[in-house]
């Protein structure tokens, strides 16, 4: 083999490019700490990482969208358990009037007092019900950035009605790869109790139930009034009245405001007056302490049979609402359960993944570090060979 | 006198050889340079009686270190060196413009977008997150134009590269035909051309360089053939020319011989060979690649946003974008014969739900606009400056919801004094008809009340209802794909029917999506994918919810799914996969096209040794073969003074 000067040159070039191009690598990898740098270093794993970065910035997302839920329902909690803090309060109001009115003691001004008590609590109700978190209404469901309840007022400004005005729908959110759950709460579902039974009848008038199936929910009052030879018979304070013939089996009785019905049965009427309706499994949060508030008041004038009545029933509908409540808030826990038991998991999936993206583009800087040396002395040797193969020549020797 | 012409020639033998070895020195460095060496021979002999006696030596012709087979394996290896050299060039390019894994690429952008979607859909009434999702849209197609206009500018690059290319192949076939001629005419004398030949290689490796050739040498010529073209016949050149041509339909980049037409879209090896290449066929499969993940995210996308509305509600009028066909049948994305679902609500609240029929083989945009008038509440409808407006009367809003409709649609005979009320977000695939049958006649909520049964656009039964005794008149019955149905307090009768037909798509059409009717992304390629205006300009204008249902972020959700659905025009990989996919080709090309170069750099190498062991100038042989030749002169001297002596000598006598 011949050494030429050509020879010699394009050798050095070769092996000082060579390792220059490689220098040049080893020290990306160590300013960058990453060994894959574009998908060219390492077209093998390139899709891999460019689908792990991927599912990590989804996986961010889901883990916010999870703690953003899980926020939201924390608070809902947090509502719900202040609204039955109150129940006891409110049940031992009732349980000491009834005591009272059974012994014949409870001066109108303590039922009054409980009564301001009452519409105090409604208020609070109200305003926990219309709860908002960053402008978001808790109990809206889809429809969350309007209050869900909206109240009617009396001339006094007292609460007489309280009406569910947010969506029924719900809004749901991709919380992990292939879940869904929904990220609003629709408070017709929370503090909406629907178990119906049949409406009872509490009065004197004679009129009973009808054979349909009522809409009306928690209690009414049937106003019962002689006309031409029949009865008028309203549901709605006498806006709207329906008048029936002496005897008639099955009357729809509407409330001109909300639309709801009451089937009556006026066979059996036999005197005007006002008859308290309550539908049992229809009381929620709101109507029951309307009614118990009202009833305390005095606004309708019922017998005393009636009024014990009606103040029993008001104990029990509000435990049939704190046990609705309770389920409620079970229901809330059970979900913030398993909304904790998904961020766990795709907590877990997360660190694995990068693990993964770690062990496929991490660079191994003790690793570099020596073959950074070695290259450079790779590099040195190539120039002082190259150098002392230039300046050896048999032309030195020729005299 | 032999003796002193035997020395003469001895003395100029030995100056020839150092002649030539100085030559040789002084082009070791010179570039194609092939070694020389004196072929020295006997000179003729001569008899002396009966004796025959030499007489010395001559220079036979200087020739030239040469072979034939490794020059001709360097000038195939040059054209393949270069062609990798400037493809890999190209590639890492591109590759670095896509930005993968080193910055933050298109696949951020595309996260970021259908992130901040999903983000939004948690509360997709705030306005902060609904400017996030349009700022991460605005980022999302700038990446998008960015890399779009960079690889169509690489293209007019290589166009231009590829002509400048061409010149100077023509160039060096000029000066290799003039090479040929000055060749023949020195070695026709008897002359040795050496430099020439070693310039007339180093021009064809020069060429190689440019373009894969090749090279037959006919009496001394070198003709050269690039492609089909004969570039170089002895004496004559024939130009080649690069230009666009038509190749089936395709715009491409061909070379031919010049004034010809039958253009070639490709050349093997060179730098021209890597130009073509790039030009008409890794740059447009990426582009057209990238073009068609614009193009689906972009029209997935916009079927869903043109059926839903934002938080500023129903619109009172909307205009497209500029067509530049008015014709239905020529426009892109396809329009195909169908429906438009429109909305109409007028100033009480009443909304009502029409239908468009679309004739996409005959309807124009104008057509379109009429059949819009023809809707109570549209009167204003018309194509201004080729863009479809569609203007609701005053009073009326409108938009293009699918899902439940408003109202049922009575059948023939009356349904009673009860009206049914439909609610639901309608979760199908495809459009459907429901049919309610009431059977029995009586009060919602009575004894003996009615049942109701519904089927499906397919005749099944999907739902049955007592809504006699113990139903609670408003209740809601689900009956199918998120829907529910409820009755109000009143009566049915028997054997009356309705129907309403639920949608998934409210343009089976495709025209809103192709006119930019309520869309949220224009344009129709990678480089001209934009945000609509009206929702840079106001967030509020940004489908949040469709289905007539209210801010539940139905349409925001179906719009983040675009992200994680799998398409026929994404070879049935999700956008992101996709993008994922032509970024791990483009890292396969370049890594494909770096152990080539390397490849080649190793064979180049090895044969440029191979060239040095042949042709090149060792230092130290010439320097001996330089000591050699000066004692051959250092003996010839002795040899002529020794005859010279002798003669001195024979001269004595004679005085």
């Amino acid at each position: 083999m011949s050494s030429s000067i050509n020879s010699v040159y394009n050798n050095t070039v070769w092996a000082l490019s060579n390792h220059s191009t490689r220098l040049m690598q080893l020290q990306e990898q160590a300013s960058t700490g990453s060994k894959v740098n574009r998908p060219s270093d390492a077209p093998a794993s390139a899709n891999r990482l460019l689908n792990i970065n991927s599912e990590l910035r989804s996986m961010d997302t889901q883990l916010s969208s999870i703690g953003e839920i899980t926020s939201r329902l924390e608070m809902s909690s947090s509502v719900i358990q202040n609204m039955t803090g109150q129940m006891g309060t409110i049940r031992a109001r009732i349980t000491s009037i009834l005591s009272g009115v059974q012994g014949g003691s409870t001066a109108d001004a303590s039922k009054s007092a409980v009564a301001e008590e009452f519409n105090d609590i409604l208020e609070q109700y109200v305003s926990l019900a219309n709860s908002a978190k960053a402008g978001q209404y808790l109990f809206g469901g889809a429809s969350s950035s309007s209050p869900p309840y909206a109240t009617t007022l009396d001339a006094n400004g007292d609460i007489i009605r309280v009406d569910y005005v947010g969506s029924y729908d719900d809004r749901e959110v991709n919380v992990a790869s292939g879940v869904v759950m929904p990220s609003c709460l629709v408070g017709e579902e929370i503090f909406k109790f629907d178990s119906r039974e049949s409406p009872q009848f509490l009065g004197a008038t004679g009129a009973v139930v009808g054979t349909g199936t009522s809409t009306v929910r928690g209690s009414v009052w049937l106003e019962v009034s002689a006309s031409g030879g029949g009865w008028d018979l309203s549901i709605d304070g006498g806006a709207s009245t329906v008048h029936v013939p002496p005897v008639n089996a099955n009357t729809m009785v509407t409330d001109s405001v909300t639309g709801r019905v009451l089937y009556v049965d006026s066979t059996a009427i036999t005197n005007s007056g006002l008859e308290a309706v309550t539908v049992d499994g229809t009381y929620d949060i709101f109507n029951s302490l309307i009614a118990t508030r009202d009833l305390l008041r005095g606004d309708s004038t019922v017998t005393d049979d009636t009024y014990k009545d009606l103040l029993t029933q008001a104990s029990t509908h509000i435990d049939d609402v704190d046990q609705g409540l309770t389920r409620a808030f079970t229901s809330i826990g059970g979900r913030l359960e398993s909304l904790s038991n998904l961020k766990d998991s795709v907590e877990d999936v997360q660190v694995s993944i990068e693990g993964e993206r770690s062990r496929l583009q991490d660079a191994d800087i003790a690793q570099i570090s020596v073959e950074i040396a070695e290259r450079t002395t790779l590099y040195e040797m190539s120039m002082s060979v190259a150098a002392r193969m230039f300046s050896l020549s048999i032309l030195d020797y020729l005299r | 006198m032999s003796g002193y012409d035997i020395g003469i020639s001895g003395l100029t033998t030995a100056q020839r050889a150092i002649d030539v070895i100085g030559n040789n020195i002084a082009n070791a460095g010179t570039e194609g340079y092939h070694r020389q060496r004196v072929d020295i021979v006997p000179a003729d002999e001569t008899y002396y009686g009966d004796t025959l006696i030499g007489q010395g030596a001559n220079v036979a012709r200087v020739n030239r270190l040469y072979s034939r087979m490794l020059e001709a394996e360097i000038t195939s290896q040059n054209s393949s060196l270069a062609m990798s050299n400037r493809k890999l060039d190209a590639l890492q390019i591109i590759e670095n413009s896509f930005g993968e894994l080193a910055s933050e690429g298109l696949s951020t952008s595309l996260d970021n977008y259908f992130e901040a979607m999903h983000e939004m859909s948690t509360a997709p009434d705030n306005a902060v997150l609904q400017n996030k999702v349009v700022r991460a849209a605005e980022s999302l197609t700038y990446e998008f134009r960015r890399m779009g206009t960079f690889l169509g500018r690489m293209e007019e690059d290589l166009n231009i590269e590829a002509r400048q290319l061409s010149d100077q192949v023509n160039d060096y076939g000029v000066q290799i035909a003039r090479l040929n001629d000055d060749i023949t005419r020195i070695e026709l004398r008897g002359a040795s051309a050496g430099n020439m030949r070693d310039d007339r290689d180093l021009l064809v490796n020069k060429l190689a360089e440019l373009a894969n050739i090749r090279v037959r040498e006919e009496n001394g010529m070198y003709n050269i053939v690039i492609g089909q073209t004969p570039l170089v016949v002895k004496t004559l050149t024939t130009p080649i020319q690069v230009d666009l041509f038509s190749d089936n339909g395709e715009l491409k980049l061909g070379i031919a011989a010049e004034g010809a037409t039958n253009f070639s879209p490709s050349i093997s090896g060179g730098e021209l060979g890597a130009v073509l290449e790039l030009r008409n066929e890794l740059l447009p499969d990426y582009l057209d690649k990238l073009d068609t993940l614009a193009q689906t995210i972009a029209v997935e996308t916009n079927k869903q946003h043109i059926q839903g509305v934002g938080v500023n509600g129903s619109f009172t009028d909307l205009s497209g974008w500029v067509m530049s066909t008015q014709q239905l049948s020529e426009m892109e994305p396809t329009v195909q014969d169908g429906t438009v679902y429109v909305r109409v609500t007028d100033s009480t609240g009443n909304t009502v739900r029409h239908e468009v029929s679309i004739d996409a083989a005959v309807d124009t945009l104008s057509d379109v606009a009429t059949k819009f008038n023809s809707i109570a509440g549209f009167s204003g409808c018309g194509v201004v400056g080729s863009q479809l407006v569609l203007q609701a009367d005053s009073g009326y809003t409108y938009d293009f919801q699918a899902g439940i409709p408003p109202e049922v649609t009575p059948g023939g005979i009356p349904l009673g004094t009860s009206t049914p009320e439909l609610s639901g977000v309608y979760k199908g695939d495809t459009n459907q008809i429901y049919t309610c049958s009431v059977s029995g006649t009586g009060g919602i909520g009575l004894v003996g009340g009615p049942q109701v049964t519904v089927t499906n656009g397919a005749g099944q039964v999907v739902a049955s209802f007592d809504v006699g005794q113990g139903y609670e008149a408003g209740t809601k019955l689900f009956i199918d794909n998120g829907i529910s149905l409820s009755f109000s307090p009143g009566d049915l009768n028997d054997t009356s029917t309705f129907t309403f037909e639920t949608l998934a798509d409210s343009d089976t059409s495709g025209v809103l999506a192709a006119t930019g009717i309520n869309c949220l992304f224009i344009g129709t390629s990678a480089a001209t994918m934009g945000v609509k205006g009206e929702v840079v300009d106001d967030p509020g204008c940004l489908a949040i919810t469709g289905g007539g249902a209210d801010m539940n972020g139905s349409v925001i959700l179906a719009m983040a799914e675009v992200g994680s659905t799998k398409y026929s025009s994404t070879l049935n990989l999700t956008p992101e996969h996709f993008y994922q996919n032509l970024t791990a080709d483009i890292g396969q090309d370049v890594s494909g096209s770096n152990i080539k170069l390397d490849n080649s750099n190793s064979i180049m190498k090895h044969l440029l040794q191979q060239q040095s062991d042949v042709s090149g100038v060792d230092i130290n042989i010439e320097a001996t073969q330089l000591m050699v030749y000066e004692r051959l002169f250092q003996a010839m001297s002795q040899y002529l003074s020794t005859v010279n002596d002798s003669l001195e000598t024979l001269m004595m006598i004679i005085k």
